[in-house]
């Protein structure tokens, strides 16, 4: 039996939690008073945990619905493009999960300024101009690194505490279905 | 969350064939890069924003407006400065502030930018979901693809109620910092709660019958026109918007 | 028609869950077992359907067959229009955003074609009243609502077994009625799990099994476990509640909701039941006592002291449902580490040893493998670490037995604790021999 209906599932549902961190979750930021989206935090979370298909897939999905329901849909296809290379960026130069840390980090720092570098030049190109969109450059990758770090908390924090993420991500990879044992 | 989307309502748009409607946002918004023209742009922003109101009446309308009103204005503020050759408009001293091309420019760039949201606003509020997925299988999207778009408008409010919860339960049991809960362990939460009900969603799919054979050719249910008048009906004002 | 002969099974590393168990039930026959929550019915309901099997990767022996053919030699789809299940978590069962979008993906599975499905679907609404919330987000929907949408569900698949955990739970008065009646009326069997007997049981069942201890033994009345006498409390604090209001708006042209309670008072070494449907404002009130909703209006005050939302929510412990809503670290230890907020001295880690072993908690069990009424157990635990004067069990029968349950509210009345038990099983309630409260639209009787 194929784990289709599985990978769907998770793919829905990580691209679900991309969604809402980027537009639920609120967490003040203590220099300018606003609040940091949470996006970058799950993508790199995702992209860590299972690797760049599916950070390229819910990274970009998460982004683009939650601009859909933002009501920012004309950003959509361009959310969908950075966070996606983002996710995938961040899982290729991670690929797998016993690399060391200098080497995640470094999957982080590559991912935040892929962001900064994409909105920058996609938004310029097609939605604005250029010098509009360098007002976002310094906020995306401020908000970029803090989730590059944060996602890196994140997934060490819940392999720790979950070991069924190692579960989904070999349920996920895997095409055979693991043997289910019945006489 | 996601009711903000779709709004019921008895407008011509909302007549229009969803197909047509999710083709036309793109193209449209790539046919205008080749309108070079202030005014002509200026007469379509007139013209969809009739559209928009009658597709999403006057609150929603403005509500659009006003979300990318922040951003028009930076456009004015910032662009001008890109634009400094030609005929000056306004000097300091020797320094050339603004000029007529650049006060054309960010109209051209502004009313671009204003069409492009507008054309994605009235695609958004007037098709339901549903009839946007069914479009995109239509455009030949694989099925899976077209679940798992379905299965996100699914998880995404579930996901939301789960950080409700967790944070009122954390409330309950920790005290308040002064930047609210410690966001880490909140998130990991939020992220193993949403995790465990994997199996249990696609364990329901399958019970509900996924992957049962000789699955799915989901009826369209478009009743008025055939795909090729579909395609047609879109092209034919692209081209036009083209031509200008 | 089913028949379950030596039935043996287990979670991959976990302990049997089955030992032998042996079920037969014929074409139009009513079944009910009546087993305490954990004991293996939602495992059970897992089984026929076959996700026990090829998701929550099993150990299973023994053979299930249906109609003389083995069960376990289809793979899940398949196997719907023999058996279906409705869960006791009814969010698990709503695959997508609208009972509309669900009957349209079980009409495809099925290959119906248009006459069929639209007389399937005019027939299952029909029985649970859902006509009207065909396109309503299941996210809007309260859980009575739900639970019927799930029924609907169910309905239009018309298999030849319905496998049903506890339906009846979350259902108002009218609604067990009706699901009663379609019960009755249709013509498939029914298998029924549920933790206690119920009153709207009577005339439905053709047999009563009890599941003890991983084998079925037919069923008899057992004895009820002792009440709670009534302990005197050393303390002597006083919870008192004025004019309490909160509106909330209806949508869709449905009636809003209004909270209005003058007066409501409760002493330490109190017992208050508070019982109504759902939606009748049981949650709500409470929610609002422990300062968990921002716009209510009224005063709460502690030994005449007013407290704000926040002093009420360090004040109250409030007990919510779900325990895994509550819970967020790796092990049992790191969790009853965390009441202690970061200093941890021999005196805390004493306290942590002999809370443990009070609730039966073994401190270094992961938090997400715990079963439902352990998880329930930790959570008890933690508030009762957190030692607050007040506490408010929502609905802690429905996590663990009856016997469990009155345990774990003695522990806090024996500390001098006024209590506020919120349930809707009359049994429990009369247990709990408290003051009984009735609410009922917003309003206490």
């Amino acid at each position: 039996m194929k784990r289709t209906a599985f990978k769907i599932v998770l793919i829905a549902l990580s691209s679900a939690i991309v969604a809402v961190f980027t537009t639920i979750v609120r967490i003040p930021t203590p220099a300018t008073g606003g609040y940091i989206s949470l996006c970058d935090v799950a993508v790199s979370f995702l992209a860590y945990s299972f690797g760049p298909v599916l950070g390229f897939i819910a990274g970009g999905l998460g982004t683009a619905f939650s601009d859909l329901i933002g009501g920012y849909a004309q950003y959509a296809p361009i959310s969908f493009v950075v966070h996606g290379v983002e996710g995938l960026l961040i899982g290729l130069i991670v690929n797998g999960t016993k690399t060391p840390i200098w080497r995640k980090i470094a999957a982080g720092v590559v991912g935040t300024l892929a962001v900064s570098l994409g909105y920058f030049s996609l938004t310029g190109l097609f939605l604005t101009t250029y010098s509009e969109a360098l007002v976002e450059v310094v906020p995306n990758l401020i908000q970029g690194g803090v989730g590059a770090v944060l996602g890196l908390i994140l997934y060490l924090g819940v392999s720790k505490a979950f070991k069924g993420l190692d579960d989904y991500r070999i349920s996920f990879f895997h095409r055979k279905e693991s043997e289910t044992e019945k006489t | 969350m996601t009711s903000l989307l779709y709004i019921e309502r008895k407008s011509t748009i909302h007549k229009i064939d969803p197909r047509a409607k999710l083709l036309f946002a793109p193209l449209f918004s790539i046919s205008l890069f080749f309108v070079d023209n202030a005014f002509i742009l200026a007469l379509l922003f007139i013209l969809f924003a009739l559209f928009s109101l009658d597709a999403m009446g006057l609150k929603a309308f403005s509500k659009t407006m006003l979300l990318i009103a922040p951003i028009v204005l930076l456009l004015f503020l910032m662009s001008p400065l890109e634009e400094r050759g030609g005929v000056p408009l306004l000097e300091i001293g020797s320094l050339v502030i603004l000029t007529h091309e650049a006060i054309d420019k960010v109209l051209i760039v502004s009313l671009r930018f204003i069409l492009i949201s507008l054309a994605f606003a009235i695609l958004i509020r007037s098709v339901k979901e549903r009839d946007i997925i069914k479009s995109l299988r239509w455009f030949r999207l694989p099925y899976s693809s077209c679940l798992c778009l379905s299965l996100i408008f699914r998880f995404i409010p579930y996901v939301a109620s789960l950080y409700e919860s967790i944070r009122m339960s954390l409330s309950m049991r920790l005290r308040e910092g002064k930047r609210g809960y410690k966001a880490i362990p909140f998130l990991i939460a939020l992220i193993i709660n949403s995790f465990k009900m994997v199996p249990s969603f696609s364990s329901s799919l399958e019970e509900r019958g996924f992957g049962r054979n000789g699955r799915r050719e989901a009826k369209m249910g478009f009743s008025l026109l055939s795909g090729v008048e579909v395609i047609l009906s879109v092209t034919i004002p692209i081209l036009i918007v083209i031509f200008l | 028609m089913l028949n379950i002969k030596g039935l043996s099974f287990s979670y991959q590393d976990g302990p049997l869950i089955f030992r032998n168990l042996n079920l037969e039930i014929g074409e139009n026959k009513r079944v009910l077992i009546i087993a305490p929550p954990n004991s293996g019915k939602t495992t059970l309901s897992k089984i026929l359907t076959g996700s026990a099997l090829y998701y929550d990767k099993g150990h299973l022996e023994g053979s299930v067959e249906f109609d003389g053919k083995d069960l376990n030699e289809l793979d899940i789809p398949e196997r719907m229009g023999y058996v279906a299940r409705t869960s006791q978590n009814t969010d698990e069962m709503l695959v997508f955003s609208t009972l509309f979008d669900d009957l349209e993906f079980e009409s495809e599975s099925l290959a119906l074609d248009e006459r069929e499905k639209n007389e399937r679907k005019a027939r299952a609404l029909s029985l649970f009243g859902m006509e009207g919330f065909l396109e309503t987000p299941f996210s809007e929907e309260s859980g009575g609502e739900k639970k019927r949408a799930g029924l609907c569900e169910i309905f239009f698949i018309s298999p030849k077994l319905y496998v049903l955990d506890e339906p009846f739970d979350d259902l108002s008065i009218y609604w067990r009625e009706r699901l009663k009646e379609a019960i009755l009326n249709e013509n498939a069997s029914f298998l029924v799990l549920g933790s206690h007997y119920l009153g709207v049981y009577d005339g439905l069942f053709d047999e009563i099994w009890r599941l003890d201890n991983g084998e079925l033994f037919k069923y008899s009345k057992e004895p009820l476990p002792a009440y709670i006498e009534d302990i005197k409390s050393e303390c002597s604090h006083t919870l008192r509640c004025e004019n309490l209001f909160l509106k909330r708006n209806g949508r869709d042209g449905k009636s809003g909701f209004s909270l209005d309670v003058p007066h409501f008072e409760i002493k330490s070494g109190d017992k208050v039941v508070l019982m109504g449907e759902n939606g009748s404002g049981k949650s709500t009130l409470s929610k609002v006592i422990c300062g968990l909703i921002k716009n209510a209006k009224g005063s709460v005050e502690l030994d005449g002291v007013s407290l704000d939302n926040k002093e009420r929510r360090r004040s109250i412990s409030y007990i919510m449902q779900n325990p895994f809503e509550n819970l967020y670290m790796p092990t049992v230890l790191d969790e009853l580490k965390t009441v202690f907020q970061g200093k941890i001295g021999k005196r805390e880690e004493e306290r942590i040893e002999s809370v443990s072993k009070l609730f039966s908690l073994n401190l270094e069990d992961e938090v997400y493998k715990l079963s439902y009424g352990k998880a329930k157990m930790l959570q008890v635990a933690i508030f009762y670490l957190l030692d607050r004067d007040f506490v408010i069990f929502d609905e802690i029968d429905n996590a663990l037995t009856y016997d469990e349950s009155l345990r774990c509210i003695r522990l806090f009345l024996e500390r001098g604790d006024g209590i506020l038990v919120i349930t809707h099983d009359e049994v429990f309630s009369t247990l709990v021999n408290g003051a009984s409260l009735l609410i009922e639209d917003g309003r206490l009787k």
